[in-house]
């Protein structure tokens, strides 16, 4: 309990009485400070008393909830207060709700609540999680000041509750082909390419026709034989991640999106890449544009540069999902799936005349050129078109767009380069995909038919990537089915 | 807390506002019998207070009031007023009185009273220190009631 500036102001009268009185010596005015001693010791028994009411009845009369308990980093929740405000009382009431670390607030943080209030009154506020983590919100304060204004007090009511944010990042990665998880091999790489140098193996005995200048002498003095210490050869091979970040990977739950799944397994060949010291670029494909740093990565602070533009990846402007381009197998399907047009020499321009030969070739040409014109202007295809020959190649793409990808992958591994393409299955991360799981199924299958097609040319793999306990659920309700039958 | 509650400006309590505007009334009738035109501007005084401030003021002013007509002595119709303004003190609408509280604060302030009469036998200047130290010691007692049957910690 604290007094206010108004009682330590009755408190310099009731000391300036007293001192009169005994300045005049008249002891019937010690009545004056003795009458105001006693006022405010009643105010002062009075305030405690509702207080220590208020008190005994902080979680009965207050209550705090948060909805929902779980969210998304970056998310918002709601915080609600639910108070039946005391009867009958005069004092002031300011309730404060709180403010932990880490998690924003929006709103008033101070509401006056009123005693002439009936009923349940409710006070909400977003909070907004920065950071993942599970996070105490605090009970929120109850500052109480007396009638007359003379004393206050805070006290905490209600409860505590928890508020878990979890991270922008999906936890169940599924990597692998028709179904079956695989282990992507990436290790060592043979040195097919330049040697870049030396670094020491391993220490083994000497033995006839190793080459004298690698005796090691240091190990020979120590152990009194002569013994030989290996070399293994430095080779880099450049990585190219290319990243599809178009509006169609908004697809599927926040937090869960294909464009979340891509950014794991471009992290993770990041973090790979690194690990071997091989030089890395990451090329982020935008509607229209592609993204991408001037040098590769080959120092370790360029590498976290890398690693942080795919964090950093957020999604497109989420008006523009609505437009997306959605998965559809009869677009797909109705695409032409001509070869490349490298050879063709003859263009519209060119066809003349109005006999009935040119009237026939005509639309054939202009198609073509059409079509070599749409495929030269997507920008996957011209990022996969500026990768390096001697590069490793890596597409993470959905298949929304199946007949640009082919090409795409074509064009990469055309000139001998290795390809390797992860793809996401669009029929998993349209809303509510689970609910017809046999059609969901069919879908799943026409993609991994789709996949084995990439996966059969030269030079390329293909992985698809997506939400392990979907694929599990379409998988298994595709056996039962079968089971049944 | 920014907000600040003003003076009460009337009584809203009909018993209490009746009690209360009934002593005022007897104070300054005393007042005015006991001192002639000096115990008329105190009256007025008083009962200005009355109307725009707590208890409290009122009642020190009559009680200044009543000590500067009537010393040496209090005739009867002085103890009239002083019971009035006693009763001036006591009758606060915004005071949510009970048993316990009346007969606590009516014993602290005894025990500081009789206290203060015994230190006078020995100096004119003890008197009051008695009482600063009594009346110190009685509010730190509510004080710590309040933060041991609250079991919270003050914010500032």
């Amino acid at each position: 309990m604290r007094p206010t500036r108004r009682f330590w102001t009755l408190a310099v009268l009731a000391l300036g009485w007293l001192a009169l009185s005994v300045l005049l010596a008249e002891p019937l005015l010690l009545a004056v400070p003795l009458g105001i001693t006693g006022w405010l010791l009643a105010h002062q028994l009075s305030f405690a008393r509702r207080v220590a009411r208020l008190a005994d009845a902080r979680t009965t009369r207050f209550s705090q909830s948060v909805s929902p308990g779980t969210v998304v980093v970056g998310n918002a929740t709601r915080l609600a207060v639910e108070y039946d405000p005391p009867a009958g009382s005069d004092d002031e009431l300011v309730l404060s709700l709180p403010d932990p670390p880490s998690v924003t607030r929006e709103g008033a943080q101070e509401h006056r609540l009123d005693a002439l209030d009936s009923g349940t009154q409710r006070i909400e506020a977003p909070l907004r999680v920065d950071v993942a983590g599970e996070f105490e919100v605090p009970e929120p304060m109850l500052s109480v000041r007396s009638a007359h204004g003379l004393f206050e007090t805070a006290i905490r009511v209600g409860s505590p509750v928890t508020v878990t944010a979890e991270p922008r990042a999906p936890r169940d990665v599924h990597v692998g082909a028709g179904g079956q998880r695989i282990s992507v091999a990436a290790g060592e790489h043979r040195a097919e390419h330049g040697v870049s140098g030396f670094e020491p193996g391993e220490l083994r005995e000497y033995l006839p026709g190793d080459p004298t200048n690698r005796i090691d002498w240091k190990a020979t003095a120590r152990l009194g034989e002569p013994y030989v210490r290996d070399v293994e050869a430095e080779t880099t091979r450049g990585t190219r991640v290319i990243v599809d970040c178009r509006p169609q990977m908004l697809d599927g739950p926040d937090g869960r999106t294909k464009l979340d799944f891509a950014r794991e397994v471009a992290v993770w060949l990041t973090e790979l890449a690194a690990s071997h010291g091989d030089p890395l670029s990451v090329a982020l494909v935008h509607e229209g544009a592609v993204e991408e740093a001037e040098t590769p990565a080959t120092t370790s602070r360029e590498y976290r540069r890398e690693r942080s533009r795919l964090h950093d990846l957020r999604s497109a402007d989420p008006d523009s999902a609505a437009a997306a381009t959605r998965h559809d197998r009869t677009a797909n399907a109705a695409r032409a799936t001509g070869p490349a047009t490298e050879g063709v020499s003859v263009s519209a321009a060119e066809v003349t005349g109005s006999d009935a030969f040119a009237e026939t070739l005509r639309p054939y040409v202009a198609d073509l050129e059409a079509h070599v014109e749409r495929v030269s202007n997507r920008p996957l295809f011209r990022a996969v078109a500026d990768a390096d020959a001697a590069a490793w190649t890596v597409l993470v793409t959905d298949d929304s767009n199946r007949e640009a990808l082919l090409e795409a992958v074509r064009a990469a591994a055309g000139d001998g380069s290795r390809v390797s393409v992860f793809i996401l299955p669009s029929a998993l991360f349209v809303p509510d995909a689970l609910i017809d799981l046999d059609a969901a199924y069919h879908e799943y299958v026409d993609f991994e038919e789709y996949r084995q097609r990439l996966d059969a040319v030269g030079g390329a793999t293909a992985f698809e990537l997506g939400p392990g306990d979907r694929l599990a659920s379409v998988v298994d309700a595709a056996a039962r089915a079968r089971h049944r039958e | 807390m920014n907000a600040e509650i003003p003076y009460p400006s009337g009584r809203d309590h009909p018993v209490r506002a009746v009690v209360s505007t009934g002593a005022v009334l007897v104070v300054a009738a005393s007042l005015v019998l006991l001192g002639g035109v000096t115990g008329l501007a105190f009256a007025l005084g008083t009962a200005v207070l009355f109307a725009l401030a707590p208890p409290v003021f009122p009642f020190a002013l009559g009680q200044t009031g009543l000590v500067a007509v009537a010393s040496p002595g209090l005739p009867p119709v002085a103890w009239a007023g002083q019971t009035a303004l006693l009763a001036v003190l006591l009758v606060d609408e915004r005071l949510q009185w009970s048993w316990s509280t009346a007969a606590l604060s009516a014993a602290a302030v005894g025990a500081v009273s009789l206290a203060a009469r015994l230190a006078a036998r020995q100096s004119r200047s003890l008197p009051a220190a008695v009482v600063v130290a009594g009346s110190a010691v009685a509010f730190y007692a509510v004080h710590r009631y309040e933060v041991v049957r609250t079991g919270n910690v003050e914010t500032t």
